[in-house]
């Protein structure tokens, strides 16, 4: 008996289900207008709703009355149109507001407001009111970078004015590294070498470096995440350093002195015009002789600086090494640079992005900042600018790059009579 | 099985509804019975809504030589979206002086614009002695499940019903009371 029921039951709502894919009726249009010229005026017509109450016969196989109901409300909507002159277009419930809300199109030429009026001494009609438009008020990001707003430099630097002088065209910085994720899309075609001077195996993209690289490189105005600092360089990722543990961030990232002795050779031979070096460590006679040579050779190293390390950690301690900061302290060293390294977006190994800290940040902004200035002092020792606080004046750094230029006239935009000759 | 129904809801709040029953047996289509009632309903508040009437249900006799049953029921009832509650009082349930009082709870879910699942439970119980061949005790119970489609002006649905206690006996023998019911309506 109960097997027989369960096969009636079945068949039951088969029935309903394979009769559901049909639709005895062509669909409903649209109720939004799709085209500008789709833009004749539209009412809302609201027909009450009868309170729930009995219907005769509800309790023989099933409760069909609402239908009844939602059939009867249609015919008055179809009569009104019709008796209006309107088109029905669609029609949605409020049982909230107890009315059954039509929408109809006013032809052209018909006043919107006497249709209306002419409507609401139906009977049946609880209001009648015209369809309204509404313009959401937010704005769109201004450089094409979502995330550019949120990116400490767009307002301490002035990023944008200092874009529409330089982006680092030209100029090669080797970020030596963890795996950079030269793939992902804000920083694809960004690259002018990927070497991996820890392993030989195929390794995941890690963190550090894949922040690292957004930062100073990352493409501008593609519409997806951040602006790098310097978005027109070319970045050599030079994986020196390798995370700990590849599923925590927390863990270490680490270096040796001979996977960055690697590293700093061929960014040397390769030509990188500066090298950034997010780290801190003891010092280190291989790597001092190495990074010497970078500064003998004019290429500009910049270094995290570890105030709890002595001399602020080696490379920064290393003179001609640029030591960057995050941190404001009430003394900063004069050799020490400040700049944005806090809760800086920027990308991660997956397509992501996310939000880091420290020093290495602060490191691969001035790194940036340096590759805009080479692209208009065309080699010449760059000399940054620095605020009584200790932070980057990354304005006037570039203006010094410029004949003639100091902060406002790149403010002012107008720079083509003072480009140097 | 052919039934049809006719609705009048008047903005003041009064309804009359009519429905009518028959069947196509095996040599000719016969009819079977109607219900006609007439009620006041009205929204107390957004959610909720009262409804008092009376209906009056006429069956025709099952088969030739039998007799024909009606009875007159007074209902009042409130609806809580999405569930109804229903209390019934007949003073003459299928035969003279029997009275009864009937309760029932529905609910209606709607899934999605044009789908419904419905279900609902009642129980009848009699006020006084039941009537002598109502062996099995003063409290009846029914259920049912059932789910629809809605179609433009057409109306799918079927449904899974049954009650108690114990079995019913026609046709000479006992049988279940569990249903299947399958239907499709034309609403206009």
């Amino acid at each position: 008996m109960i097997g027989r029921m369960l096969k009636g039951a079945t068949l039951a709502l088969a029935l309903v289900l394979a009769l559901s894919g049909f639709s005895a009726l062509p669909p409903a249009r649209a109720a939004v207008p799709e085209t500008a010229a789709d833009a004749d005026p539209q009412i809302l017509v609201m027909l009450r709703i009868a309170p729930p109450h009995l219907r005769s016969g509800s309790g023989y196989g099933g409760s069909y009355g609402d239908a009844a109901a939602v059939a009867a409300r249609r015919r008055l909507a179809k009569g009104i149109a019709r008796r209006n002159g309107l088109t029905l277009i669609d029609g949605w419930p409020m049982p909230l507001l107890g009315v059954d809300c039509f929408v109809m199109r006013v032809p052209r030429g018909k006043s919107v407001e006497q249709t209306i009026s002419d409507i609401s001494r139906d009977a049946n009609v609880a209001w009648a009111q015209p369809l309204q438009t509404y313009e959401a008020r937010g704005s769109p990001a201004g450089s094409g970078d979502p995330l550019f707003l949120a990116q400490p430099a767009a307002a301490a630097w002035h990023l944008a004015d200092l874009h529409r002088v330089a982006t680092g065209r030209g100029v090669s910085v080797a970020i030596i590294d963890s795996k950079v994720e030269t793939r992902h899309p804000d920083l694809a075609g960004q690259f002018v070498a990927d070497q991996d001077f820890v392993s030989t195996r195929p390794v995941s993209p890690e963190w550090h470096g894949t922040g690292i690289a957004g930062i100073i490189g990352a493409k501008a105005d593609n519409g997806i995440g951040i602006a790098g600092v310097a978005p027109g360089a070319r970045m050599m990722a030079l994986r020196a350093c390798w995370q700990t543990s590849p599923t925590s961030m927390a863990a270490p990232t680490l270096c040796s002195s001979l996977t960055l002795a690697r590293a700093l050779q061929f960014a040397i031979e390769h030509g990188a015009g500066i090298i950034n070096m997010s780290l801190a460590g003891p010092a280190d006679p291989l790597l001092a002789r190495l990074i010497g040579i970078a500064l003998a050779r004019n290429i500009s190293v910049v270094a995290a600086y570890d105030p709890k390390l002595p001399g602020g950690g080696f490379p920064a301690s290393l003179p001609g090494v640029v030591a960057a900061t995050n941190e404001s302290m009430q003394k900063l060293p004069m050799d020490v640079y400040m700049a944005p390294g806090d809760d800086v977006p920027t990308t991660q190994p997956g397509g992501k992005w996310a939000l880091v800290n420290g020093s290495s940040f602060a490191a691969a902004h001035i790194s940036g900042l340096i590759a805009i200035v080479r692209e208009r002092s065309q080699g010449s020792k760059v000399s940054l600018a620095r605020l009584a606080n200790g932070a980057i004046d990354a304005c006037t750094t570039l203006a010094r790059s410029l004949p003639n230029c100091n902060c406002a006239c790149i403010m002012s935009h107008s720079l083509a009579g003072n480009e140097r000759r | 099985m052919v039934t049809g129904q006719l609705s009048y809801d008047d903005k003041s709040g009064l309804y009359l509804d009519g429905y009518v029953m028959g069947e196509f047996a095996r040599e000719d289509v016969r009819f079977l019975g109607w219900d006609a009632n007439i009620g006041y309903a009205r929204r107390l508040s957004r959610h909720v809504s009262a409804d008092v009437g009376v209906i009056r249900r006429q069956y025709q006799a099952g088969y030739d030589g039998g007799h024909s049953n009606h009875y007159t029921e007074i209902y009042t009832g409130v609806t809580i979206r999405p569930l109804s509650m229903r209390l019934y009082y007949s003073p003459d349930y299928l035969e003279r002086n029997v009275s009864t009082l009937y309760g029932e709870v529905e609910g209606t879910l709607t899934p999605s614009r044009n789908w419904r699942v419905n279900a609902h439970v009642g129980a009848l119980a009699y006020l006084d002695t039941p009537p002598s061949y109502f062996s099995s005790g003063a409290v009846h119970y029914d259920w049912r499940l059932g789910v629809s489609r809605l179609l433009g002006n057409f109306d799918i649905h079927a449904a899974l019903s049954g009650g108690g206690p114990g079995k019913q006996y026609y046709y000479g023998r006992e049988r279940d009371r569990t249903a299947v019911t399958v239907g499709a309506s034309w609403n206009f």
